[in-house]
């Protein structure tokens, strides 16, 4: 997974950031000042920079003039249009306003990462192998069929691994917002999952909440 | 109509009435003076006449009577001048009168109208009453020059009138072009244009009425700007206001989404709970500085006698435990001064000011509050030798959401408001709220009362 440097002066979502993106896997070094932020960039690589615009010492406006072709993408309570074009221009990938969800920060950080080709090409686990750019999952060797929908589901899962998505969600990512079924649609396609590939453990039901791909 | 036009034909119809009534009075009374002349000379020529006639008379003898009469006649005849001549018996001698024409009664003058003609007749008697003369001159050359003379004087009038016209309207215009000039000056402004001035150069009234105007909309304009001043400042707040609870919020959210979701274990749960907690504090807090700073600006101050150095010690005593643990130590030096003042709100004043003291020291700090009377006015000060404070920093420091160290003060649980609602509560004493201060050397605060 990739290695990500968050640069945000208020703690508690520098926190919640870095806990969230270390849950689906990621690598963290989180900063509080522009400074320090400049100092862990001259001394170490990184995959993704997340910014916030208004930091103590150096503003995220001149952080990411030494990215130095880092991928990165701005999480600022700067919301205006003038502004959202400015951190785009200046070679952001992505612009975040707050408060926004941690749904949405972590796909910008997944589409990020897959355009500038910093994610993973696949994923192993137990006696499973994931291959993401060809889109099939392999147990034991051998590749397990899967319906796209099945796929698309275990894909979504896997990269929110230990995150609970609730069924509403899955449908959304998965079948889309103009689907009209019901959620029991995810039921019946979660039990499939499990059946083909035994995912009973890691793929759990969570009271109320929905599922959590556990890793 | 415009004001102009008014005074262009106002003036102008006056004026023209005024001059022609003169030129005409003039052309008359020229005129008369004329006849009289020639009715003067009439009868001196008259005179010449009749002497000369009387002088034949008496050297020819009544007998050449007849033929002096004729040559008189046929003579004077060729000068334009009629002469008449009737016997005592009322016959007509000799005469070269045309007929129709009407003499006077003796010794009379008068002016008649014969085909078109001024005559002048003369009459009376002569050579001791033995005849009665009359005289009789064409005048009409009269009535001619007064009709040339009255056609010079209507051209003239006319030309006048016309260059008085054109003279008058350029006149006008360059008068009135200030007022114009005013006009559009006003219009502009009506219009939002705050930047335009009138021309106030000049000394007469309407350059004092520019002035004048230029004062109003100096005036004006300086009250535009403050007012957008004030919206600016409160645009201002109010977008801080969003990002100050827009933060905790997101936080909050993120949280318990976090908590409800995330494969976490019991510690893990434990650290985000305790963000919900703090983040909701900072959001109550905010929410209780701007309830404050509302019911200040609502409710005024209550007023009651009490001694300043009663509230300096239930300040240090409510802040001694905050600061212990802070290591700073809260030292007292009060005189009793008596004041009227809200005692609750000074209260909070001094609680926010040494709390400010207490986060500004990195222990071994030392804070005095201290009360007393200086310059005969009653003053509240805390003082501390704390980390201090540059002076650009100084002049933001009551700004609402202004903080001095961004990310510590937050830490700190500070909502950036405290100060503040100082000053809103100084103001509202009519107190002044003053800040001295210098890096690395500490800070005092003032407030002094009237």
């Amino acid at each position: 997974m990739a290695r990500i440097l968050i640069v945000e002066d208020e703690r508690p979502i520098r926190n919640l950031i870095q806990r969230n993106l270390e849950l689906i896997g990621h690598t963290c070094v989180g900063v509080g000042d522009g400074v320090s932020a400049l100092e862990v960039m001259t001394n170490e690589r990184f995959d993704l920079m997340i910014f916030d615009i208004m930091l103590p010492g150096v503003s995220g406006y001149e952080l990411i003039g030494h990215a130095n072709g880092t991928p990165t993408i701005f999480v600022t309570a700067k919301e205006g249009i003038n502004d959202r074009l400015k951190g785009l221009s200046l070679g952001a990938d992505d612009y975040i306003v707050k408060p926004f969800e941690i749904q949405e920060l972590i796909l910008r950080v997944r589409a990020v990462l897959r355009r500038t080709k910093k994610d993973d090409k696949n994923l192993d686990f137990d006696d499973i192998v994931i291959d993401f750019s060809a889109k099939k999952v392999f147990k034991n060797g051998l590749e397990a069929v899967l319906t796209p929908k099945e796929y698309s589901l275990l894909e979504t899962l896997v990269l929110n691994r230990n995150i609970a998505l609730s069924r509403e969600k899955l449908i959304n990512l998965v079948w889309g917002f103009d689907y009209e079924g019901d959620t029991r649609t995810v039921d019946v396609h979660i039990r499939q999952l499990r059946a083909k590939l035994g995912l009973t453990d890691r793929l759990k039901t969570l009271y109320k909440t929905g599922y959590r791909f556990e890793l | 109509m415009r004001f102009k036009d008014k005074t262009y034909i106002i003036t102008l119809v006056l004026f023209l009435l005024f001059l022609n009534a003169g030129i005409f009075s003039l052309a008359y009374y020229t005129h008369q003076k004329s006849i009289r002349a020639a009715y003067e000379l009439c009868h001196s020529e008259k005179t010449v006449i009749v002497e000369a006639f009387e002088d034949d008379i008496e050297h020819l003898g009544p007998a050449g009577r007849k033929q002096v009469m004729y040559s008189y006649c046929i003579h004077y005849d060729n000068k334009d001048i009629g002469l008449c001549f009737v016997s005592e018996d009322g016959q007509t001698l000799y005469t070269s009168f045309p007929k129709g024409l009407y003499i006077p009664p003796e010794g009379q003058a008068s002016t008649q109208r014969y085909e078109d003609k001024r005559i002048y007749l003369i009459t009376e008697k002569i050579d001791n009453g033995k005849y009665t003369f009359t005289y009789a001159k064409d005048l009409s050359y009269l009535d001619d020059d007064f009709l040339s003379i009255s056609v010079v004087f209507v051209l003239t009038s006319l030309g006048a009138s016309a260059l008085l016209a054109i003279v008058l309207f350029f006149v006008l215009h360059k008068l009135s072009s200030p007022l114009m000039r005013l006009r559009e000056a006003t219009e502009a402004i009506s219009n939002g244009d705050f930047t335009i001035r009138a021309d106030d150069s000049g000394r007469d009234e309407f350059s004092l009425l520019a002035a004048d105007f230029n004062r109003m909309a100096e005036h004006i304009s300086g009250q535009m700007h403050e007012l957008e001043a004030s919206a600016k400042i409160k645009q201002q707040m109010l977008d801080n206001l969003a990002h100050e609870m827009r933060t905790p919020l997101t936080s909050i959210r993120g949280y318990a989404e976090y908590l409800l979701n995330a494969n976490i274990d019991e510690k893990e749960k434990i650290d985000a709970t305790e963000f919900i907690i703090a983040e909701s504090e900072r959001l109550k807090a905010i929410g209780e500085k701007l309830l404050d700073d509302a019911f200040i600006r609502e409710n005024g101050i209550k007023r009651e006698r009490v001694n300043l150095s009663r509230i300096v010690a239930d300040t240090a005593k409510k802040l001694n435990i905050f600061a212990n643990n802070n290591g700073v130590s809260i030292s007292v030096n009060a005189k009793n001064v008596e004041c009227d003042c809200d005692p609750l709100l000074i209260g909070m004043l001094l609680t926010n000011l040494a709390n400010n003291a207490i986060k500004a020291c990195k222990g071994n700090g030392m804070i005095v509050l201290s009360c007393g009377i200086q310059n005969e006015r009653a003053f509240i000060s805390v003082t501390d030798n704390g980390v201090g404070m540059t002076k650009e920093q100084l002049l933001r420091i009551t700004e609402p959401f202004y903080r001095t160290d961004k990310s510590r003060a937050r830490e700190d649980g500070g909502t950036g408001l405290g100060l503040a609602l100082c000053e809103r509560i100084a103001k509202a004493h009519d107190a002044e709220l003053t800040f001295e201060s210098e890096l690395g050397n500490g800070t005092a605060a003032t407030i002094v009362f009237k």
